[in-house]
């Protein structure tokens, strides 16, 4: 399960990055979009996530008393990446509109 | 209690300038200073508590330490909160009187807020988590103050800085995930006294080393510069100003921060590379200054340059250098901000930012010509002055240390950062105005009294940190005590 | 858009959505839920029914009526931090109170309920204000 979601969080790095340096402005977003889901899956994965993993939240060289146990903290912290990727998308949106708006350009290259 | 305060203030000013959007200029803009006198007087408060009393540490919500939100002020939070305090104070007095770019709005006084609150947030956060989410409202705030305005060519530079510091955003996170993967708690405190536990068998070389990433893209070190001289001269000045005093140094303050108590001890590949990268970011920005005409563009370059210095402080690692390194950011900020306000000036009375069309500005104003002589020698580093306090303190560590090629570089740098100076006094002060502008019906324009009125008072800064010399530098040198002595902040959090 | 199928639909969906998402505001203490997740589905009921009923006096008058939720949003979060300072050890102490109400028992009230609707009121002005102003027309000033 952890090598696929590895491959998976590769995949998405790629693809982000590679949107991220399209000349297209639009394309910025979907880079942006594509590199916040493969760090919240990243961060989905840094706690472990077959059913014996125990959470990492232990003390060192304890273990957990019950096995089974999820590690609730990552879910928090990908719900708060999620809202602040969501606010950066929604600024996103607004400046490639805005320089739409007023250079009548969609690609980077031509901005001067 | 009082370390929520630098949060709580701007988010509450946010509200209110929000809500007497309606009601006269007068208010607003009331309210709007008034905002900025309470978090400086919050600031100074936090100083002298934490002067007195040590490491004050709170908890969000009354969870205790590794499990909750821990806020977290020491000695160099405190300086670092009431010098950006200060800053934007200034600035915010300045923008009122600048009168173009329509600054004077309820939005802009809420953003100004945002900024400072994402700022105020970063210096106390007491986890890598929390210390993110601050930085991400730092960065929306900045975001939309960079683009105010919605000029072309600012535009254009708005994209630059916001693809790269989201990058850095995303370097940052992933880092931290690693983290929390290898180690379980993202709690400084309990991250340093894990990792001093474990010792060097537990590899946190990825998740460091990606973390350092994301702040050096965000404080513009080498190689990671290029975004910041491209969009830092695009936006309102009074803006450029605050940028170029404040938000790198909330980078170089999270590098300094994050190195000190989660490197593994002995380690010392992290301690080459900075200072490796502290003398290519000095040189390198200097150079590229020289060939500048654009004086925002000009000063831009320099950030760049002199945020090497505060980098060599970090990569020497000793008493010394981090009291250096911490005076030289007190000193920096204050005259950066105060170069990019002076250029403001001028550009009211002369109409350009352009050294090459501009002139004789030592003759028709010379009380400005003063003001500039003042903060350019300063950031040069000419005795007395603040720049020279740092700087030698950090070329004496750097001597101690025997690290004879990054001293020489260092020292190199400060004649070139000399010969920059000296160009814009050439072209800007001491020239008269070319002919050909006069020709085309060329008249000295007017600066409004408080605009001269807010340069001065970051003058006067400047010299009473020369005056005071010896109570900031003791403070600088017990911020770097407390920066060196983990144990101490260990305990202060966890009671271990 | 003034299609009829969507405008009878967008009525029905537009209520279901707030009626849910106060539903999903109330149960986000225990079970998945909460404030941020409430307030989306809410502003999406809004935003569908406005894209049905398109027209630019609905327009500004849905921006007028909900862009103000944001600071009434923003005072309650900030308003229940600030109550968890005042009765308790610190910023953000949660804070419970019983309520008895004589028919239906007691109620649970609370500051982290307190700071939800804050979110949600937040979420739902934000959320509102920029879909509608990124769908606007004519040009922004």
């Amino acid at each position: 399960m952890e090598l696929i979601l590895a491959i998976v969080v590769a995949v998405l790095y790629t693809v982000g990055v590679y949107f991220l340096l399209r000349r297209s402005m639009v394309r910025i977003i979907f880079g942006v979009l594509f590199l916040g889901n493969a760090t919240n899956l990243l961060i989905f994965m840094s706690s472990g996530l077959t059913p014996d993993a125990q959470p990492s939240f232990l003390n060192i060289g304890a273990e957990a008393s019950k096995q089974g146990l999820a590690d609730p903290l990552p879910q928090a912290l990908i719900l708060t990446a999620i809202v602040i990727s969501f606010g950066i998308v929604a600024f996103l949106l607004t400046l490639l509109r805005k320089t739409h708006e007023v250079t009548g350009e969609n690609d980077l290259d031509q901005l001067k | 209690m009082i370390v929520f305060a630098p949060i709580i203030i701007p988010l509450l000013f946010i509200i209110l300038s929000l809500s007497v959007a309606k009601a006269s200029k007068k208010v607003q803009q009331t309210v709007f200073l008034s905002g900025n006198i309470i978090t400086i007087g919050v600031a100074i408060s936090i100083l002298t508590t934490v002067l007195k009393e040590g490491i004050i540490v709170a908890q969000a919500g009354a969870w205790e330490a590794p499990f909750g939100i821990t806020i977290v002020a020491d000695t160099f939070s405190a300086i670092m909160l009431t010098l950006t305090s200060i800053t934007v104070a200034v600035v915010s007095l300045y923008s009122l009187a600048w009168r173009e770019n329509n600054l004077n709005t309820p939005v802009f006084y809420a953003l100004i807020f945002g900024l400072q609150m994402g700022m105020n947030g970063a210096f106390v956060a007491g986890d890598l988590f929390n210390m993110y989410v601050w930085f991400e409202v730092m960065l929306l705030s900045s975001f939309v103050l960079i683009s105010y305005g919605s000029d072309k060519k600012q535009l254009k530079g708005t994209l630059k800085y916001v693809s790269m510091n989201l990058v850095s955003s995303f370097f940052f996170v992933a880092g931290i995930a690693l983290l929390y993967g290898k180690t379980g708690t993202l709690n400084m405190a309990d991250l340093a006294y894990r990792v001093r536990e474990m010792g060097p068998e537990l590899d946190i070389f990825a998740p460091s080393a990606l973390i350092l990433m994301g702040f050096a893209i965000k404080s513009a070190i080498f190689p990671f510069f290029f975004w910041l001289p491209d969009s830092y001269h695009t936006p309102p000045l009074p803006i450029s100003a605050l940028f170029s005093g404040t938000l790198t140094k909330v980078g170089v303050y999270s590098m300094i921060r994050f190195y000190a108590l989660i490197h593994v001890p002995g380690d010392s590949f992290f301690t080459q590379m900075f200072l490796f990268i502290a003398s290519t970011t000095m040189i390198s920005g200097v150079l590229m200054a020289t060939s500048q005409f654009e004086v925002r563009r000009l000063l831009s370059f320099h950030i760049v340059s002199q945020i090497g210095y505060m980098i060599l402080g970090l990569g020497l690692f000793t008493k010394l250098a981090l009291t250096g390194a911490i005076f030289y950011i007190i000193g920096h900020c204050i005259v950066k901000t105060n170069l990019f306000l002076l250029s403001g000036i001028a550009y009211k009375i002369t109409g350009t930012f352009d050294l090459k069309k501009s002139g004789g500005l030592m003759k028709h104003k010379p009380f400005i010509a003063v003001l500039f002589f003042i903060s350019a020698m300063a950031l040069v580093g000419i005795p007395p002055l603040s720049g020279f306090f740092g700087k030698f303190m950090l070329l004496k560590a750097g001597v101690e240390s025997q690290e004879f090629i990054h001293v020489a570089s260092a020292l190199f740098v400060s004649f070139l950062t000399l010969f920059s100076m000296v160009k814009i006094w050439n072209e800007s002060y001491a020239k008269p105005i070319p002919e050909e502008i006069i020709n085309q019906g060329f008249k000295f324009g007017k600066a409004p009294k408080q605009l001269i009125a807010s340069s001065v008072l970051l003058v006067l800064i400047t010299i009473s940190l020369t005056v005071g010399s010896k109570f900031i530098i003791d403070t600088c040198a017990t911020a770097a005590d407390q920066l060196l002595n983990v144990d101490a902040y260990i305990n202060a959090v966890l009671h271990i | 858009m003034n299609t009829t199928l969507l405008q009878l639909a967008a009525k029905f969906i537009r209520s279901i959505m707030l009626v849910a998402s106060v539903f999903i505001l109330l149960r986000g203490h225990n079970a998945p839920g909460g404030g941020f997740i409430g307030g989306l589905l809410a502003s999406a009921g809004i935003v569908i029914y406005t894209i049905a009923f398109y027209s630019l006096p609905l327009l500004s008058k849905t921006l007028r009526t909900i862009a103000p939720l944001r600071i009434v949003g923003l005072i309650l979060a900030l308003g229940s931090g600030i109550l968890g300072l005042i009765f308790g050890e610190s910023f953000l102490h949660a804070q419970w109170f019983k309520l008895n109400i004589p028919i239906l028992g007691t109620i649970d009230l609370s500051t982290p309920l307190l700071f939800d609707i804050g979110v949600y009121l937040a979420v739902i002005g934000v959320m509102v204000m920029v879909i509608l102003l990124l769908m606007e027309d004519r040009k922004w000033n």
